[in-house]
């Protein structure tokens, strides 16, 4: 992420220039035309009015993209937290997350063909994902929980059912789904759908909601009793299955959302949830297994950093060197990229 | 702890591996044999998995990527740089070998679900590179090629022949085959199950578990780059498919419901899984996967040794370094 420490607000944006020339190259080597430009784009004597204005297209285009970036990272954000919580709390590695998050895509799918309606889609399927999320959890992993081997073979294979469950009754093409008509409003001089404005802050509302949640109510205390210590929080009487499966609950409802209103911005098909599960993981990861905090920022970090790297690329490499990227980060992070380099206080 | 394969289970694959050679070809028609070859193929993508994990202790999600970088590299060598036959060939089991190394030194050192995640990523990168560049490599339509001619001294290789190509994968699955036994049977096999089971024991010896690990990994990682550049010699066509971390999950279930932790398992579980495909409905072929995720979750639960742990009365999971705890 950016930080600009410095009091000037130009700061930011020399960072960007910065970060956009050190890119150029690697746009070069895949044949983007937008670093091109940067390339040229010369100071001090070679400054000219033509060359400065493919500048402030270049910045235009990265703050556009840096905030779909913002907005995907939001949405990223949602599963993540969701995959955390099932996570920190059950030590289920959830590979069936992912299909959540593809369940809620579909819902709204079908419920805007039925209804005509996204809003009530919207209110509907993270619903019913994250009834199926409970029902997953009481019935299937109750007993294998705690195992880790096992519960990503299982979580595999409910994924793999849920998959070709959606395959065979929506088909393997992709489909579309046309936003609300809500309009555009004009920002840096591009024209900016709201309704990615209103999604970002649907996102933001129910991360705070769910912060809430988990700091003020007694499901919430039950919750991270139940993380910090199963045994004790047996031991006081909290109602440990009852947990288990209202965490999975939420966390499936969380990523079923997220699938709700990523759905008129992305094409729905019946891979997507497994394409998105490893940035969900890495996003758990780089934020930290047990911080919900560093999840949201990971999170919004992968979506910035994918954003900005389009700029000078396909979006396919975009997505590839972001995850390069952040699991340099990791690795280096754990001090066993390699081994001379650990740190102090890293294990 | 390892499972040795009950006898009658032994029998069974040396009694499949005699069929194979000797009086199949004979009595089988072109379509039996081309099941063969694509059994003789898939199970070495399961005994790569079964190695890396039964044998090392490792969830690798990543098998598939060898394996498809081995097709892939023999056909960019013919088609996208246009080599001959052998340089195409070593290519193909070099490339794999190369990624395996560069990758393991990487992923060994990450324990249990870090693991995994780091496999599942490593393959996800690999087909978004394919996928970005879709002029040379095919992208998502995959790529067609053919096998440019071979010569072997003076003599021309039939590469085109029916017979010739099923011999040629059935010999060198063998091959592979005894190779690996041969590898689990000696001092370094031992090893490798050392590194599963006891990490802190076997550094106490003194050895590095993570050079251990590295060493099956990159066995591995040549198991299926094998295999890859077979499916590529007989099918002619690269599709990034192949590379998705949930091809390596059939994988899994193959070797699975053969039977973790031994070298019958993955061949059995392929052999069986790949004709029960096979023979069922074209419906049913569609929502095949569908039974693979619940076979899966059925062995795992309920049977966890697969048939080889099922027919010699054990019923144990092979444990993984999933845990990072050292055991016994």
């Amino acid at each position: 992420m950016l930080a600009a420490q410095g009091a000037s607000p130009l700061r930011p944006l020399s960072l960007l220039r910065v970060g956009l020339r050190v890119l150029a190259p690697v746009g070069d080597l895949t044949g983007g035309s937008v670093s091109e430009a940067v390339c040229r784009v010369g100071d001090g004597d070679n400054w000219s009015p033509d060359k400065r204005n493919k500048e402030v297209d270049i910045l235009a285009a990265a703050s556009f993209q840096a905030l779909n970036g913002v907005v995907w990272g939001l949405m990223v954000a949602l599963i993540s937290v969701g995959l955390s919580l099932i996570f920190g709390l059950t030590e289920v590695i959830n590979v069936a997350h992912g299909e959540f998050y593809m369940l809620g895509a579909v819902l709204a799918w079908y419920m805007a063909a039925w209804t005509g309606n996204l809003w009530t889609a919207a209110l509907v399927a993270p619903i019913a994902v994250g009834g199926l999320g409970l029902l997953l959890e009481r019935f299937t992993l109750r007993r294998i929980e705690r195992r880790p081997v096992v519960t990503i073979l299982v979580t595999f294979g409910l994924a793999l059912i849920l998959q070709h469950v959606v395959l065979l009754v929506f088909g393997p093409a992709p489909r579309r789904l046309v936003p609300p008509p809500l309009g555009v409003v004009s920002l840096m001089g591009r024209d900016y759908p709201v309704y990615r404005i209103l999604v970002a802050a649907a996102a933001v509302v129910t991360l705070t909601v769910v912060a809430t949640f988990l700091r003020f109510t007694r499901l919430g205390l039950w919750v991270r009793a139940v993380q910090q210590d199963q045994e004790m929080a047996l031991a006081l009487g909290i109602p440990v299955g009852s947990v288990y499966m209202a965490t999975f609950g939420i966390g499936a409802g969380l990523a079923g959302l997220a699938g709700v209103l990523v759905a008129p911005i992305t094409a729905i098909e019946f891979q997507m949830g497994s394409d998105i599960l490893p940035l969900a993981f890495m996003a758990v990861i780089v934020g930290g297994l047990r911080s919900l905090r560093g999840t949201v920022a990971a999170s919004l970090s992968l979506g910035i950093l994918e954003g900005l790297f389009s700029v000078g690329m396909s979006p396919v490499l975009a997505r590839c060197l972001t995850l390069v990227t952040l699991g340099l980060f990791v690795l280096g992070r754990t001090g066993q990229l390699w081994p001379r380099l650990r740190m102090e206080g890293t294990q | 702890m390892s499972l040795r394969a009950p006898v009658g289970l032994r029998v069974v694959l040396v009694g499949l591996v005699i069929f194979a050679l000797g009086i199949g070809p004979t009595l089988l028609d072109p379509y039996g044999r081309t099941l063969v070859v694509e059994i003789a193929i898939w199970s070495m993508l399961a005994l790569s998995f079964g190695l890396v994990f039964g044998f090392a202790g490792m969830l690798s999600f990543c098998q598939s990527l060898f394996f498809g970088a081995g097709v892939y590299a023999v056909a960019l060598a013919f088609e996208g740089f246009g080599w001959t036959f052998w340089w195409g060939l070593a290519a193909g089991v070099f490339l794999p070998v190369v990624l395996a190394l560069t990758l393991g030194v990487f992923l060994v050192r990450l324990r249990g679900h870090n693991f995994v995640i780091g496999s599942v990523i490593a393959s996800l990168i690999a087909v978004y590179l394919i996928l970005s560049d879709s002029e040379f490599t095919g992208g998502d339509d995959g790529l067609p090629f053919s096998l440019p001619a071979a010569r072997l001294g003076s003599l021309a290789v039939p590469l085109g022949d029916d017979y010739f190509k099923y011999y040629m994968v059935v010999i060198v699955a063998i091959l592979i085959l005894l190779s690996v036994w041969r590898v689990i049977t000696s001092p370094l096999g031992r090893m490798f199950l050392a590194a599963r089971d006891n990490e802190v024991r076997l550094e106490f010896l003194g050895y590095r578990p993570e050079r251990v690990r590295l060493a099956a990994f990159v066995l591995a990682g040549a198991v299926a780059g094998l295999g890859g550049v077979l499916y590529a010699s007989v099918f002619r066509y690269a599709s990034v498919q192949l590379l998705r971390w949930t091809t390596s999950g059939e994988a899994v279930m193959w070797c699975l419901l053969g039977g973790v932790g031994t070298i019958v398992g993955p061949v059995i579980g392929t052999t069986a899984l790949v004709m029960a495909k096979d023979h069922l409905s074209s419906w049913l072929e569609r929502s095949y996967p569908i039974f693979v995720g619940l076979g899966i979750i059925l062995v795992v639960i309920r049977f966890p040794g697969g048939l080889v742990g099922l027919l010699s009365g054990r019923r144990v999971l092979v444990k993984s370094t999933a845990h990072g705890e050292p055991s016994g």
